[in-house]
């Protein structure tokens, strides 16, 4: 492993760090902080390819330091260490965050080693990357799609009346026409989608739909769920937005552009790709839903 | 003020009807019309009683009875008038009247006395006229008066014509003085009876014609013509009081009329009150029951409202509660993860350390072979390697211990998950359960009460996930054994089942405690019922669990057999 990538990580508990720097030591540059704000001078003076920070912290929530380590850093992979995942934190931090990954404490140092591994990879090809010279204007383009996998005409409605006609709004009322749409109309760029559709859960769907196509940009329209299987949304899903319902219009408007913007820089830009990477799904793979779904994607 | 009004205009017309009244009872025709059918009586009387006493006159035999009866009658009747009240009849302005009265009441009063003078003489008058032809026959009945047949004879036709009509007296006198002169030569009885003729025809020379004069004057003095001249006047007064009470009288009729329309007007107006007071009362009465019936309404409303509010409150503590409880196991959890997760991460350094030096010191061995024991300390790092080849043969040795080390870490890890999924304030209110798990995680909350007295018996049944609130179920999970252990009192067990009946997963928590008495028995699920010592129990478990229930569309029963133990049953729709 080459020495040339950094990495932060922040807790407020000095065991924590001392921890995981041991662990890290030997392949990386490790920085490590109680604070942060410490954390983000670290990350003005120096190129860190990857950010683990905690969640509760005295000084700073790990969810508004993840945010501004995005503003003045966005090439630096950013993963939230935790030991209690709160609906709250979990939310914004997919929605202001936008991490790569969550994970929970007690964590595993395999795994954590191999999660960070590719956040350091991946880091590494952001920061190589070389944005285009010539930006793709919108015009040349072909018009966009926007799937509403939502079987609520009021969410459809409200979408097209955001969307249209700049955007292509289309409706998938099932699990089945909405895959068969991802799979035959090329356009789509941004899936909205509900939670639960016509009675089942499309978490899985959804996994595997990133997993099949990573540059679809994905926000989740839904009530409340448990924060575990956001989590898992997040680390297999890697869902770029997740709102709760009733929406606002200007929310979901707001959403919708921050989405499309996101799905014309990595079209802009494929190496941003890699950080649409999800770990596979482990849960689940054995049901017949799982068997279905894989059946639609051939 | 405006019933003082009322009360002075009503007053008012009290007397003004009193007045008019009075105005028009002056004229009072009754005594009126008395007053002059007895004047009228009088003047018929007056003319009956002067015929009588002319017909007196011509009466052969004296007879005055039928006369004196006339006259009583009219001297009562006299009476009568005298007696009425006239002033009151006619007012005060009678002068004139009774100047007329007094008038014919001296007329008549002179006329009496005329009439007794009458009396007088025509009783001796017609004694006279009836005896002298009696004494003529007794003088022709006596001897040798045959010549003075002529004379006397003459005489006698004479007088009984100037009896009739009172002429040629001087001529009845030469008569009556030639018979005497003839008889003055007869004999004594002829002189005298011829005397006694003479002296009734005197007489009746003398007072036949004063007779005459006295019914001339009797006549004269007629009242006839006062009655009607009286009665004339009464009839004038009669007329003027009339006219004065005329216009009083029109008034009172007009005001009457007034009155009477008043009267049909307030009667109107009565009616019109009564039925819209009628119509008041109806609806008065109808308000009444409506009211009634709003207000029993109404009182259903609020102790439903009340009930809501019991409910709520009761909620309130429950989810105040599990909020904190919440928030508790959120930072617990938490604080519990971090020490959690430096000690496996090293634990887990630490092993590859160890193996690493497991390698190295292997390199170790391998070389020490070659070394000879004198070479710098050879012989005792031979010792040393052994001796830790030893340790390394014993199952305890480092290896086994991280071992067991992360195992321990692992449970640790594994009561917190519980404790998270107990509290389960992190998933949302309603999705699909495996109850099992929720049981375990209770059954693990629970466990410290158990100590050594309780044995559990799980008896799993095969049951599909049911959407509920976990956290809300757990909690009744948790009450429901935290009572089952309190109503253990030394040792026992607790049978927890599961089953599926009909379209509901059923939840049997079973102890072998005390039971309960059937008196409490319906009690139970009131909220604050307990019978355990204060700080021991609020009496909110039961109630908590049974609304929980309830908003899920499941059920909470319990059956208790006294000394033998108690078995809840929670019942939960397996939905669609
Ligand atoms: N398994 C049981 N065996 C015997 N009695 C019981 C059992 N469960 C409940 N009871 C009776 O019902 C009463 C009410 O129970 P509940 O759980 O509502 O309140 P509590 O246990 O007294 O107080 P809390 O649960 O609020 O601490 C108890 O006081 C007890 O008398
Ligand atoms: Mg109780």
């Amino acid at each position: 492993m080459s020495k040339n990538a950094t990495i932060l990580f922040v807790d407020d508990e000095e065991r924590i760090l001392r921890s995981l720097k041991v662990l890290f030591k030997s392949s990386y540059n490790v920085h490590i902080t109680t604070n942060g704000n410490d954390a983000l001078d670290i990350i003005k003076q120096n190129t860190v390819h990857v950010i683990v920070s905690d969640q509760r912290m005295p000084e700073m929530l790990g969810v508004d330091l993840l945010h501004q380590v995005k503003e003045y850093s966005p090439n630096t992979v950013r993963l939230l260490l935790t030991g209690y995942s709160e609906l709250g934190a979990i939310v914004s931090s997919v929605n202001k965050g936008e991490i790569f990954r969550y994970i929970k404490k007690p964590w595993d140092n395999d795994n954590i080693q191999s999660v960070v591994h590719q956040a350091v990879r991946i880091g590494g090809e952001l920061f190589n990357a070389t944005p285009p010279s010539v930006p793709v204007s919108h015009s040349e383009k072909q018009k966009m799609g926007i799937l509403v996998i939502d079987d609520d005409i009021e969410i459809y409605r409200m979408v097209k009346e955001i969307a249209e006609p700049q955007y292509r709004v289309t409706q998938g009322l099932t699990m089945e026409s909405a895959i068969n749409s991802i799979t035959h109309q090329n356009d789509i760029a941004v899936l909205i989608s509900e939670l639960s559709l016509a009675g089942e859960d499309m978490s899985l769907a959804l996994k595997m739909i990133k997993q099949h196509a990573p540059n679809l940009v994905i926000l989740v329209l839904s009530k409340v769920q448990d924060a575990d299987s956001l989590i898992s949304l997040v680390n297999e899903g890697k869902i770029f937005r997740f709102l709760l319902k009733p929406v606002r219009k200007e929310l979901l408007e707001r959403s919708l552009n921050s989405s499309i913007q996101h799905y014309l820089s990595t079209q802009e830009n494929p190496a941003l790709l890699a950080c649409e990477i999800v770990e596979k799904t482990q849960k689940g793979i054995n049901s017949g839903l799982f068997k279905r779904i894989t059946n639609l994607f051939s | 003020m405006n019933k003082i009004f009322t009360n002075i205009v009503t007053v008012l017309s009290v007397i003004l009807l009193i007045f008019l009244y009075q105005k028009t009872q002056l004229v009072d025709t009754e005594q009126h019309n008395q007053v002059i059918s007895t004047l009228g009586t009088l003047k018929q009387l007056e003319a009956v009683w002067i015929n009588q006493v002319l017909h007196s006159r011509l009466a052969l035999n004296n007879n005055y009875d039928a006369m004196a009866d006339t006259w009583i009658t009219l001297e009562t009747t006299h009476q009568r008038w005298q007696d009425f009240q006239l002033k009151r009849i006619y007012g005060e302005n009678i002068a004139h009247a009774e100047y007329q009265k007094t008038a014919y009441l001296a007329q008549i009063t002179k006329r009496r006395e005329y009439i007794e003078q009458f009396k007088s003489v025509n009783a001796i008058l017609s004694n006279s006229v009836r005896y002298f032809p009696t004494a003529v026959s007794e003088l022709m009945r006596l001897e040798d008066t045959k010549l003075l047949v002529g004379d006397v004879n003459a005489l006698l036709s004479a007088v009984l014509r100037y009896s009739l009509l009172p002429e040629k007296e001087t001529q009845i006198q030469k008569l009556i003085d030639n018979l005497q002169e003839k008889g003055a030569l007869s004999e004594q009885d002829i002189r005298s009876q011829i005397n006694i003729i003479a002296s009734h025809a005197r007489t009746i020379l003398k007072y036949r014609p004063y007779i005459d004069a006295i019914l001339e004057q009797i006549n004269i003095l007629s009242t006839a013509q006062k009655i009607d001249l009286l009665t004339t006047t009464y009839v004038n007064l009669q007329d003027a009081r009339l006219n004065e009470s005329t216009p009083y009288h029109q008034m009172l009729m007009v005001f009457s009329g007034l009155l009477l329309l008043l009267i049909l007007f307030i009667a109107y107006r009565l009616r019109v009150s009564y039925t819209a007071l009628n119509r008041a009362n109806q609806q008065l009465k109808t308000a009444n029951d409506t009211l009634e019936q709003r207000v029993t309404e109404r009182t259903r409303i609020l102790s439903h409202t009340l009930e809501q509010l019991k409910d709520s409150q009761m909620q309130l503590v429950q989810s105040e509660k599990m909020a904190s409880l919440g928030q508790m196991v959120a930072g617990l959890v938490h604080e519990i993860n971090t020490p959690l997760g430096y000690v496996k991460s090293n634990i887990q350094l630490i092993q590859t350390i160890f193996s690493n030096l497991k390698h190295v010191l292997q390199e170790y061995r391998a070389l020490i072979v070659n070394i000879p024991d004198h070479i710098s300390n050879g012989k005792k790092l031979k010792t040393q390697i052994e001796e830790f080849d030893e340790l390394k043969e014993d199952d305890s040795t480092g290896e086994e211990l991280l071992k067991d080390a992360l195992y321990g870490l692992k449970q640790i890890f594994e009561l917190v998950i519980n404790l998270k999924n107990f509290s389960r304030l992190d998933l949302s209110n309603i999705s699909k359960v495996d109850l099992h798990e929720g049981l375990n995680s209770s059954l693990l909350i629970a466990k410290h009460l158990f100590k050594n007295k309780i044995t559990i018996n799980k008896q799993y049944g095969d049951i599909p996930k049911v959407k509920c609130a976990p956290s809300q179920i757990n909690q009744v999970f948790l009450n429901l054994l935290t009572n089952a252990v309190q109503a253990i009192e030394n040792k026992g067990s607790i049978i927890i089942t599961t089953r599926v009946k009909n379209d509901h997963v059923l939840v049997l928590i079973q102890d072998n405690g005390k039971g309960i008495p059937k008196k409490v028995l319906p009690k139970i699920f009131d909220p604050f019922f307990t019978t355990k010592d204060i700080g021991e129990g609020t009496g909110m478990g039961l109630s908590i669990s049974y609304k929980i229930l309830q908003e899920h569309g499941g059920n909470i029963e319990v059956t208790s057999q006294e000394g033998k133990g108690t078995t809840f049953t929670v019942s939960l729709p397996t939905g669609i």
